[in-house]
Formats: structure tokens, sequence, C-alpha cells
């Protein structure tokens, strides 16, 4: 199950990622994927922001993790772009931070070499002539109830 | 593919330098982009912006370690000095510019290796020519970013022997033993142009089916010191960002760096001669 929608410009970005918070509730895996420049920290930033972070949200490229604690809230804001082994994954403890009761926002999941669990929900972000192309596909029971928290939204 | 060494000299290219038209604005001079200065080798990328905005390009932006910004900005305002520390900060500045210069003070950390590949990946799909120099070099002759390079044309290498002895994989005595040689096969395995440093630096770049050896006729030995690599990859960014063509900016550059050095040398001698003296005869030369 998809859900596929145009986001013309930077705003309209952040805009999708205040709805996906609501619609996720913090907790739950997603996966971003897209190029470089294709909007996948901007959307990070909605989401991120709209549950109460006041401080910036930029791509842990670097540090590869960012932790978020908002009230009882816990986020996990990966960006897996400099993995060069599966190694790292190790060294930054992925696994411990799957099995919490968490949001967990992986950027670049093509980088874990294939050891990802499933994603509730994968979201793409496709660069077009003005704009992006953004597609969030359900793979688990929580993803679906994600995305018809969207539909639903979209209809009212 | 061995051709001989054609020499070149400033005064006989120096007609490639006209005036400036009347209504000229910063826009028509380019935007030269220095990517480096992992913490520790500031002095590298401040020096080739420097030399950028000496050498006339219209803006001069560093990409650098935050820990250097505040030092640049006391040493000279007019480069747009950014610390970088994330990815979005960097792609935003590439989208900006009309020339990269990458290598600078880059250094070989986590850090260098990060930017490298971040600025190949954007430039591979973003038509911006590339000058690569010092330690880009040497993380390309690790096997970073290969693969985008080979998506990339308007490029120019500037190894001194001990940077073409890695990329070749072979003795600085071999590269050395054959100048001609070994920047002919640099220019081939990378495209673009091949600057081969060193007395009688030597320009390779292919002209149809065969390839073209140029050998600067200037320069000193008073030219052995840190920080003359990094002027020469600010003035060759600059005159590529001001519409020169690849050949034309690697010709001029390589003669002006050489003859200011030994404009320099003439009048204070060899020894003691530093990177940033050769920035008011640079810019002297420019201007003819």
């Amino acid at each position: 199950m998809s859900h596929s929608t145009f986001l013309a410009d930077e705003a309209a970005t952040i805009a999708y990622g205040q709805r996906l918070a609501k619609a996720i509730n913090s907790k739950g895996l997603l996966t971003l994927s897209g190029n470089l420049g294709s909007g996948k920290t901007t959307l990070c930033r909605g989401l991120i922001q709209s549950y109460g972070h006041s401080g910036a949200v930029k791509s842990p490229t670097y540090t590869l993790v960012e932790p978020y604690e908002i009230g009882d809230k816990r986020i996990y804001h990966f960006d897996l772009y400099r993995m060069e082994d599966p190694e790292e994954l190790e060294f930054i403890g992925l696994w411990d931070y799957l099995t919490q009761e968490a949001l967990i926002i992986i950027e670049w999941p093509e980088k874990a070499f294939g050891v990802l669990p499933p994603a509730d929900l994968a979201i793409q972000l496709e660069q077009q002539e003005k704009g992006r192309k953004i597609t969030c596909s359900a793979n688990t029971s929580l993803g679906e109830a994600v995305l018809e928290k969207l539909a639903a939204a979209d209809q009212s | 593919m061995t051709s001989t060494a054609r020499k070149i000299e400033y005064d006989a290219i120096r007609h490639l330098l006209p005036r400036r038209a009347g209504d000229a604005h910063k826009g028509d001079f380019g935007h030269v982009l220095v990517i480096g200065g992992d913490k520790g080798f500031g002095g590298a990328a401040l020096m080739a912006g420097m030399s950028a905005a000496r050498s006339g390009a219209g803006l001069v932006s560093v990409a650098t370690h935050p820990s250097h910004c505040a030092a640049f900005l006391a040493r000279c305002p007019e480069l747009m000095t950014k610390g970088i520390e994330d990815s979005d900060e960097l792609l935003t500045l590439i989208s900006a510019a009309s020339v990269v210069v990458l290598g600078p003070g880059l250094g070989q950390s986590d850090w260098s290796h990060l930017w490298m590949k971040l600025t190949l990946e954007t430039l591979s799909r973003q038509a911006v020519p590339i000058i690569m120099d010092a330690d880009a070099l040497n993380l390309l002759a690790q096997g970073v970013g290969k693969a985008e390079l080979t998506h990339l044309h308007d490029l120019i290498l500037t190894p001194h022997p001990g940077e073409a002895a890695r990329l070749l994989n072979i003795s600085n005595a071999e590269v050395q033993s054959d100048r001609v040689n070994t920047v002919c096969k640099l220019q081939q395995g990378y495209g673009g142009i091949s600057i081969l440093k060193g007395a009688g630096s030597l320009i390779c770049y292919s002209q149809g089916e065969r390839q073209q050896v140029d050998q600067c006729a200037h320069g000193n030995p008073g030219m052995a010191s840190g920080g003359m690599g990094d002027v020469l990859s600010g003035i060759l960014g600059a005159i590529l960002a001001q519409g020169y063509s690849l050949v034309d900016s690697a010709r001029l550059g390589v003669c002006i760096h050489s003859k200011a050095a030994d404009l320099q040398a003439r009048e204070f001698g060899e020894r003691g001669l530093l990177a940033t003296d050769l920035l008011v005869p640079v810019r002297q030369l420019l201007n003819p």
C-alpha cells in the first residue's frame, strides 16, 4: 500500500513532515531515500520540529545519528551516507536503537548493507523539474495504519 | 602516445587578458568555491581562496572546518568563509559555485573523505568545472571518488611529483625520470587536464586524437615552500571562473604563477619566498 504526492517547494515538504508526524505518533521505523538535495532532511525537520523540538534539525552525515528527547518521546535520526563498512553499524549500536520504543528515521537506508528490518514506512523523494515527488510505502500493519490516517487527513 | 613538450611563456599568451568592460559586475567573473582546510590545515584553504580573489574571481567562498572561520575573516574579509558541519551546507555552496577547487588542506580524515565524496557525487550531476589538488589527489589515489570522476570532464588535476607517484602507483624517481611520460599517463587515465608540477611544470591535454604537452618556461627553486600549490589552484580556479577555456586557464595559470615567483625571486631572492608573496605580482601579471 502506498501514497504519493507532489511537493512544490521547501515549505510543502515541511508541511508534509508535520502531517506525517501526526499520523505516526512518534513510534516506528521510517526509511528515507532520495538523492543529495532531494529534501530528506527538510522532511525530517518538519517532522521532528512538529513534535516540539525547537532547535535546528541537520542531517547527521558526519555524526551518523542524532538523538532527540522531546518530553517522553524519543526520536533517533540516522544518516548512513558515509557508511563504508558493515562494522560501522555495529559501532553506532544500530540494533540497540531498533529495540527501543522510539521513532527511528534512517536516511540512506541503502547503505546499511541489507541488514535493516523492513521499515514500517519507506519514503522515497524524487527530484522533478520543480519540486519533489514523495512516495510513502507501507511494509507493516503499523505503516498501513499511518497511510490510512494520512489519507483520511487528506479528505478532511 | 608520448609527445615532446612545447615551451610556453607568459609573454606569448598575455594577449588573452583584455581590459574589463566598463559595465561589468561581479557576476561576470564567476564564483569560486574552495573546499578544504581540515583541522590543522586551514592555511592551505585560506591561501587558495586569497589567490582566487587576487586572480580576479567575482566571488570566492571557502568551505572549511568551522574552527577556522574567525581567523579567515580576520585575514581576508573579502572571502565568504563557511564552516561546514553538515552535508546540506556544503550542497548549498556547491549549487552556487561556477568553479570548485577541491583539496587544499582537505586532509585525509573521515571529515575529508566525506566532503570529497559529497562534492564529486554532486558534481557528477551538476556541470561545474573542478580543480583537484593536494589531498584530493591523495584520496583519489586511495580510490575515493574514482567512480564519480569518470563523469567529470571539465577537470584539472595538479599533482606534484609525490602525488603523481601515488596516483600512478609508481615511485617518485620513476615520475621524475620521465616527466613527460608521467603527465601523459595521468591525463590519459583521468581525462581533462593534468598539470605535473616541478621544475618546468608540464601541462597535458588532449587535442583531437593526440595529447599535447606544454612546458612552462618560468619558475625557480624559491617555489619549494609550503602553500605554492594552494596559490596555483586558486589562480586556476579564478581564471576558469572568468570564462576562459580549460586549456587557456591551465596555460595562463601555470605561467603566471611561475613568472610571479620569478619576479619576486629576482627582487628579493629565492630563499624565504612565501606563497603569499606571489599574490601582488600575480595580480599585476593578470593585468598587463
